[in-house]
């Protein structure tokens, strides 16, 4: 699509009323372009206005408790630039996610080139596809899930990054300490309540992990890390030490 | 009466609290935009049920990331409503939340019929603003416009809806937004 076709749909977009490729299109086009970033912004603003058309309903006395409780027991969220919500979805915290992304990427290549050059082009291949994901995050429909350290990762702490069509994640955890002869192992809490086995990994020695997910949330209801025995388990076994 | 552009201070300050952990805020701010949340959410949902867990999932988001909002890129009313929007939307296209809204609409009627909301003043008067502003829309424009923020359609649902052309359809949703931003002029100074 040219500039004024993409241009032309940013209203729409505001309105979460595109779907499919256009959808994509359009987000990549605005993570370039400064004036339909603008032009997003008052859109945003003119659909959000549309809910002041609706009649005003007094909420049940019993949503502001549960919400009041609800608050009393959920973390926030740091502040971490930039907090740009472009669109509904939250934003994520891009630059801070590809900075981390790129540096590790730059350790792993740089270490790898010296020991097994010929192993390049797989590096190589597995970054492309790993900057691929963190494309997708950079969306402004990306949104940002914090995860809070319990148990022996007490001092630890993490965010979700989800893709706006939720099929990507990225995980930063931070404060891990070194698991031993154990593994990280990350869950997903489904509808159900039950905790599905994500992926298992380990931090590196300054306790920061990156995982990059590749799987359907869109009926996520949670994230969870333990800390296992071994990879592979297909409930959790062991103690929790992040929670969404 | 306060001026808008004060209650957005007020809002702004709100939120800043909020960012700080302060629940009083927070309270404050769901009093403030709860019933026009709660009256978007229903109009979209079309079950209580649904509605409320819209609304408590919304404002819980705003709890958590209230450190990440910029007063720059709009007022807190708009990423409130938005973020209210977005829930609901999401609701109603999943498979499960459709069932459920055609079982809550009967219930929805009877519940809301006549009840009496108070709410600032201000609000009032920008909620007049907006039904003025939509009412001389186009009613085509009108139409695609309901169908897409009230019925939470991509634009090509629209246009089977209407039994339209899919051009026609982008076209009617992209117009009545210009014409919507024209006919709200406060939206210019960042305000909803």
């Amino acid at each position: 699509m040219t500039h004024d076709e993409l241009r032309d749909l940013v209203p729409i977009y505001a309105l979460d009323a595109l779907d499919g490729d256009e959808e994509l299109e359009v987000r990549g086009h605005l993570e370039t372009c400064q004036p339909c970033r603008m032009l997003l912004e008052s859109d945003v603003q003119a659909a959000a206005s549309l809910a002041l058309a609706a009649e005003p309903v007094t909420p049940p006395a019993a949503l502001r408790s549960r919400l009041m409780t609800a608050v009393a027991s959920t973390p926030q969220a740091p502040s971490l630039p930039p907090a740009v919500p472009l669109r509904p979805r939250p934003p994520v915290t891009w630059e801070r996610l590809s900075a981390l992304v790129a540096v590790a990427a730059l350790i792993v290549l740089g270490a790898f080139s010296y020991r097994q050059t010929r192993h390049l082009h797989d590096q190589a291949r597995k970054l492309a596809a790993q900057n691929e994901i963190f494309q997708a995050l950079a969306s402004p429909l990306a949104t940002a899930v914090p995860m809070t350290g319990t148990g022996p990762g007490v001092n630890a702490s993490a965010e979700l990054y989800v893709s706006g069509d939720k099929h990507t994640a990225g995980l930063v955890a931070r404060g891990l300490s070194d698991p031993g002869k154990n593994v990280y192992q990350l869950w997903l809490i489904g509808n159900n309540n039950v905790p599905v086995p994500v992926q298992a990994f380990r931090p590196d020695e300054s306790g920061l992990a990156l995982v990059q997910i590749r799987t359907n949330l869109s009926n996520m209801q949670g994230m969870a890390v333990t800390v296992e025995a071994r990879a592979g388990n297909s409930t959790p076994q062991g103690s929790f030490v992040l929670k969404s | 009466m306060r001026k808008p552009s004060e209650s957005q201070d007020e809002d702004r300050s709100l939120l800043q609290r909020v960012a700080q952990g302060d629940q009083a805020a927070f309270a404050a701010l769901y009093d403030r935009y709860g019933a026009s949340s709660f009256g978007m959410a229903l109009k979209i949902c079309n079950s209580r049920a649904l509605a409320e867990d819209v609304v408590q999932e919304a404002f819980l988001s705003i709890w958590q990331r209230a450190a990440r909002f910029d007063p720059d890129r709009g007022s807190v009313a708009a990423y409130l409503f938005a973020a209210v929007h977005n829930k609901a939307v999401d609701a109603v296209r999943h498979e499960e939340s459709l069932r459920r809204r055609e079982e809550g609409a009967a219930d929805f009627t009877a519940e809301t019929e006549g009840e009496e909301v108070v709410e600032a003043a201000w609000l009032g008067v920008r909620r007049k603003e907006v039904r003025s502003a939509v009412a001389r829309l186009s009613p085509v424009q009108r139409e695609a416009l309901e169908l897409a923020y009230f019925e939470g359609l991509t634009y090509s649902e629209v246009a089977d809806k209407l039994g339209i052309p899919l051009g026609t359809a982008k076209t009617r949703l992209r117009d009545g937004m210009i014409r919507l931003r024209g006919l709200l002029p406060h939206l210019q100074a960042g305000e909803i």
